[in-house]
């Protein structure tokens, strides 16, 4: 049961495709798992798709037009309908892993490179956005804790395997997080039944408050915050 | 915002020139299709890089160039035609903005936004769906100025919330929660959601 959800500005943000990808990315991992934000998601491409309708018609050269119809002729265009988009996900995948988190995780979550930050946190770097996010995963052993820290930027988690919990309550699977430098030391703990595995995008590199993480601030901060 | 005009094609026609498209190759259905989406599509690029013709022609040429490839892929039953040539338009807009460097990484747009279908839907979800889209096509020419200009600067000229706010001179906030009064009113929103 999904209890986190995105505001309805930011699915706003996301059905303009006005958010950055990193941003874009955690929230489509969210639809994956959540009808009611997918319905939304859905009406709102349709306030894009009236918006589109009302525009002032600009002129289009005739020669764009013959343009495009040699293009489509010449059959250098072609792509084979198996190919296409909205196929089903390869077959080799048979965990409920999200569909856009496949290529990067191609044979499932043991078979990835973690690193070692701490000794309850392991991570994985998936890409970088152009805002300077960093887009990873995070393993936090069971019952492990994240040490106490505060955001410089905006933290976007997605819960994909376990759940955990801070101050504010519980996370499940499917469920998303957004914490800002308003958030004072937040200090996620992985529940103790399974590891906990997230998906992160971080704008800004977290501080690490106590004196443990301040001890790991160098560290985790060369070893894949700053990376 | 111009008041709706009287559609050139209504929904039905242009769904028929799309399946026209997927099965036969039409090359006639795809011209009426050109003719009709390739003004939009330009006056879409040019809201948000007024003047830049140049890049508004490449738009055009992506969009109704996927739209020939892909015409086997829409599924009248779950868009709109309207909804499904914006989502191309969009992911082509973003897939441009990315090789341009303005969005970075590895990710591309059609592996954000390929559609979710949700598979068995029943008839009466697909009914309740066509009402929804009815009324929100009646609601959004009633907005009040401010709600649809702040719903025209996200949507058609792709702005965040935070330019969209330097813009107008208001506080985040305010923009924020102009969307979503403007939510409302659509009848968009179900659930109270506060992240
Ligand atoms: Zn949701």
């Amino acid at each position: 049961m999904i209890r986190h959800h995105p505001s309805a500005d930011r699915l706003t943000a996301f059905s303009a495709g006005s958010l950055p990808l990193s941003q874009a990315l955690c929230i489509r991992v969210h639809l994956e798992h959540c009808r009611q934000c997918r319905d939304e998601v859905e009406r709102m491409n349709q306030i894009g798709a009236l918006l589109l309708n009302y525009l002032p018609p600009a002129p289009v050269s005739d020669s764009l037009k013959a343009q495009v119809l040699a293009s489509i002729d010449a059959g250098e265009v072609q792509e084979a309908p198996a190919a296409g988009a909205g196929t089903a996900p390869p077959a080799v995948n048979s965990s409920d892993l999200p569909r856009c988190l496949q290529a990067w995780i191609p044979e499932g979550f043991d078979k990835l490179g973690w690193k070692r930050v701490s000794p309850s946190i392991q991570a994985v770097k998936l890409c970088n956005d152009v805002n300077g996010s960093k887009v990873e995963l995070l393993k936090i052993r069971r019952g492990g804790k994240v040490a106490p820290h505060n955001h410089t930027g905006e933290e976007i988690t997605l819960v994909l395997e376990g759940s955990f919990s801070d101050s504010q309550g519980v996370y499940g699977k499917g469920d998303i997080i957004f914490r800002n430098r308003d958030d004072k030391h937040h200090r996620p703990i992985a529940s103790q039944d399974a590891d906990c595995i997230c998906l992160t995008a971080v704008e800004a590199p977290i501080q690490f408050t106590g004196f443990f993480g301040r001890l790991f601030n160098p560290f985790i901060r060369r070893s894949h915050y700053a990376c | 915002m111009s008041n709706p005009e009287t559609p050139t094609m209504d929904t039905n026609q242009l769904q028929s020139l799309i399946e026209q498209v997927a099965s036969e190759r039409n090359r006639q259905a795809f011209e009426r299709l050109f003719e009709h989406f390739a003004p939009l599509l330009k006056s879409y690029s040019l809201a948000r890089d007024p003047g830049a013709h140049l890049v508004a022609d490449e738009l055009v040429q992506e969009v109704l160039i996927k739209l020939w490839n892909k015409a086997h892929l829409y599924d009248p039953v779950k868009a709109n035609p309207n909804t499904w040539i914006y989502t191309l338009a969009r992911n082509c807009r973003i897939d441009y903005l990315r090789r341009n460097g303005r969005y970075g990484g590895d990710i591309n747009a059609d592996q954000l936004f390929d559609t979710l279908e949700d598979d068995g839907r029943s008839p009466f979800e697909l009914t309740q769906q066509k009402r929804i889209a009815e009324q929100i096509h009646r609601a959004l020419s009633q907005l009040p100025v401010e709600q649809s200009q702040v719903l025209a600067k996200t949507y058609m000229e792709g702005k965040t919330q935070q330019e969209i706010a330097d813009e107008l001179n208001l506080p985040l906030g305010t923009v924020k929660s102009r969307i979503r009064l403007a939510l409302q009113k659509l009848e968009i929103i179900i659930g109270g959601q506060t992240q």
